[in-house]
């Protein structure tokens, strides 16, 4: 592809047009960034009066402690669920859509509304839903013999923002896939039905490795997803109980720092996660560009 | 190798106010390469597609060899496709693209690479076998989707314009190889094309259709000389024939001669038009309205005040004339067509098939 290029005739006018996005960056991420990199060095009192350098202390006790690991492996368990739940639910809604001849505008409009509901809203819209006391599914579960309480049973509420935080997430999965099958040429299907491949091969051999760069760059959206922008899921749903059942790195962060004000933990964990996110967006990006390229 | 036989097809879409096909009857014999051509919206890509199994049949029959295949799916049709965009695999390698049917149809490997190198040695495609589609250019991708064909050695090649994609040159080359190879496999075929100089070059059968039904069927030759009705004489040949009517000669005060009485419009064929108008029977005073230089032949486009369109006249070599030169042209009767009010040839059934014989005389 061609890229256009415009030449300008003196410095001024490029630093005037990219200054406003520079702005956003350096106050809204590069200033708070270089905030919790410096107090993540530091021990300060609760009431902020004392603060002391204390050098890596702050990250060695965090890797020492039993609860920032525990953390970390429910963090994986539950990034991995939402990633699988919101993706084989949002391709599978995709392939029916993308069947569907008469009215597809209809389910593609309805089926991206839940992306335009606020976290917040969505988190206690599942509360309602699973409420132990009030909630229309507990009752149905019960019907069933499931006792439905994810206020005291940890594995509960886990899958409470599972589903809370996938259902969010199904939305924008399916918007990319049903792009991606729309644009798998008729003629390939049609090639390989000649070709005796029944449904099922024509998926398994055609249309899914020619959606993979598309399954790819959704893989490494939806564990971002998942690890860092489920804060207010879970705060309106679960605030990470019970006894921390579901208190995920992003949430621990705010949990420390915020209710516990241990300012200094908080912030070299934040650390962490944002060297989490870049190390996972570079391999995922360095794999992707070179395995799914046809 | 089968014979391939249609019976009173219709396809209609759900919801479309008219018929796709009124119902088309066609016979194309084993080993026969039959082409379908005509304008964009004929139904020729429907018909093809209706044959190998990507549309429905609305009412009618198919039959490919002894069986009647309407309602079986494509993969059991036993037939091979080429595409307009060749449809090849983009993920998969060149020996993979074909594979692919063989390995779904449980081929034992031995047989699949004897016929993959075997296809691969007929197409020259050997030093690609490795590559993927994308690293090949459009001449080469074209031999990948022929060899995708053949290895299934399937009872019917069907081509679905396939060279629509390809430069002139390559085209031109293509189609000498696709109709070497059709011979050599003898196998069934069809081939749909837009472009009625494949249809001439490469037909054992040409059909021609138009608005969902057949025109005329024959061989290409049959076809040129004989053709049935105006739009055959229009659209068989380029350029198209001459096409005057008889009202507008009359107008004019030409003599006409003895035409049958029921002629409605003359036809004449470019390269039929002559200056020498020595004892000709038709003679017509007409200016050089422009020259059209193509190397090996001049077309000379001429007008005349009551004509509605100008004529063409064909030469082999260059001709020098500049516009604006009176000219006069025979229309020789040996070489004339006639046709009625309805647009139909005078006398088309006893002529069909007798080559450089015109209608009238």
């Amino acid at each position: 592809m061609q890229t256009k290029r415009t030449i300008f005739p003196n410095k001024g006018l490029p630093w005037l047009l990219i200054g406003p996005q520079m702005i956003v960056t350096a106050v809204f991420f590069l200033w708070p960034s270089a905030q919790a990199i410096w107090t993540s060095f530091r021990r300060e009192d609760p009431f902020g009066l004392n603060t002391t350098f204390v050098g890596l202390s702050n990250y060695a006790r965090l890797f020492e402690s039993g609860e920032w690991l525990e953390a970390a492996g429910r963090t994986a368990v539950f990034a991995v669920s939402v990633t699988a739940l919101s993706m084989l639910a949002a391709l599978t809604l995709a392939l029916a859509a993308n069947r569907v001849l008469r009215g597809s505008r209809i389910y593609t409009t309805l089926l991206v509304w839940p992306y335009a509901v606020a976290p917040v809203v969505a988190g206690v819209l599942w509360w309602f839903l699973f409420n132990p006391t009030i909630g229309i599914l507990p009752l149905a579960l019960s019907a069933l013999g499931i006792d439905w309480n994810h206020r005291i049973n940890g594995d509960q509420a886990m899958i409470l923002i599972v589903i809370a935080a996938a259902w969010k997430q199904v939305s924008y999965d399916f918007l990319f896939f049903l792009a991606a099958l729309q644009s798998v040429p008729k003629s390939l299907i049609e090639a390989a039905a000649i070709d005796g491949a029944g449904p099922f091969r024509r998926m398994r051999d055609i249309v899914l490795p020619l959606i993979s760069p598309t399954t790819f760059f959704l893989l490494i959206v939806n564990i971002n997803y998942a690890m860092f922008d489920t804060f207010a899921i879970i705060d309106a749903t679960t605030s990470g109980g019970p006894a921390g059942a579901t208190n995920i790195l992003v949430y621990k962060v705010y949990a420390d720092g915020f209710l516990g004000l241990n300012l200094g933990s908080s912030s070299a964990q934040s650390v962490v996660l944002m060297l989490i996110v870049v190390a996972l967006t570079f391999v995922q990006f360095r794999y992707v560009e070179r395995k799914v390229q046809y | 190798m089968a014979r391939i036989q249609i019976g009173a097809l219709r396809k209609t879409y759900p919801g479309a106010k008219t018929d796709t096909l009124h119902g088309i009857d066609l016979t194309i014999e084993d080993g026969e390469m039959a082409v379908l051509v005509g304008p964009s919206g004929c139904g020729k890509s429907t018909l093809l597609r209706m044959i190998a199994g990507l549309e429905s049949v609305t009412s009618g029959d198919i039959r490919i060899g002894e069986r009647v295949v309407n309602q079986l799916e494509p993969a059991e049709r036993d037939i091979a496709m080429v595409f307009q965009n060749y449809a090849l695999y983009p993920h998969m390698t060149v020996r993979g693209n074909l594979e692919y049917g063989l390995k779904n149809r449980r081929t034992p490997r031995a047989e699949i690479d004897a016929r993959v190198t075997e296809a691969a040695r007929v197409l020259e495609i050997e030093p690609f076998l490795d590559r993927k589609p994308q690293a090949l250019s459009g001449g080469q991708r074209q031999r990948v989707a022929m060899g995708r064909a053949i290895v299934r050695k399937p009872q019917a090649f069907l081509f679905d314009e396939p060279l629509s994609n390809l430069d002139a040159r390559l085209r031109g080359q293509m189609r000498v190889e696709i109709r070497r190879l059709q011979r050599r496999f003898a196998t069934t075929s069809i081939y749909v094309t837009h472009d009625q100089l494949e249809a001439m070059t490469m037909a054992d059968k040409l059909v021609v259709m138009n608005a969902g039904r057949i025109e005329q069927v024959g061989s290409p030759m049959d076809l040129f000389d004989a053709p049935r009705s105006l739009f055959m004489a229009s659209f068989i040949g380029a350029p198209g024939m001459n096409l005057l009517p008889v009202d507008d000669l009359r107008g004019a005060g030409v003599d006409l001669g003895g035409l049958p009485g029921n002629t409605s419009v003359i036809g004449i064929r470019p390269e039929h038009l002559t200056t020498d108008t020595v004892g000709a029977g038709i003679v017509l005073d007409l200016t050089v309205e422009a020259v059209e230089l193509v190397g090996s032949e001049t077309l000379v486009h001429l007008g005349a005040a009551g004509l509605s369109a100008p004529l063409v006249l064909r030469r082999p070599g260059a001709l020098s004339v500049a516009p604006g030169t009176p000219l006069r042209v025979a229309l020789p009767a040996g070489h004339l067509h006639g046709f009625d009010g309805h647009g139909l040839r005078i006398g088309a059934a006893s002529r069909q098939g007798q080559p450089q014989t015109a209608a009238m005389s």
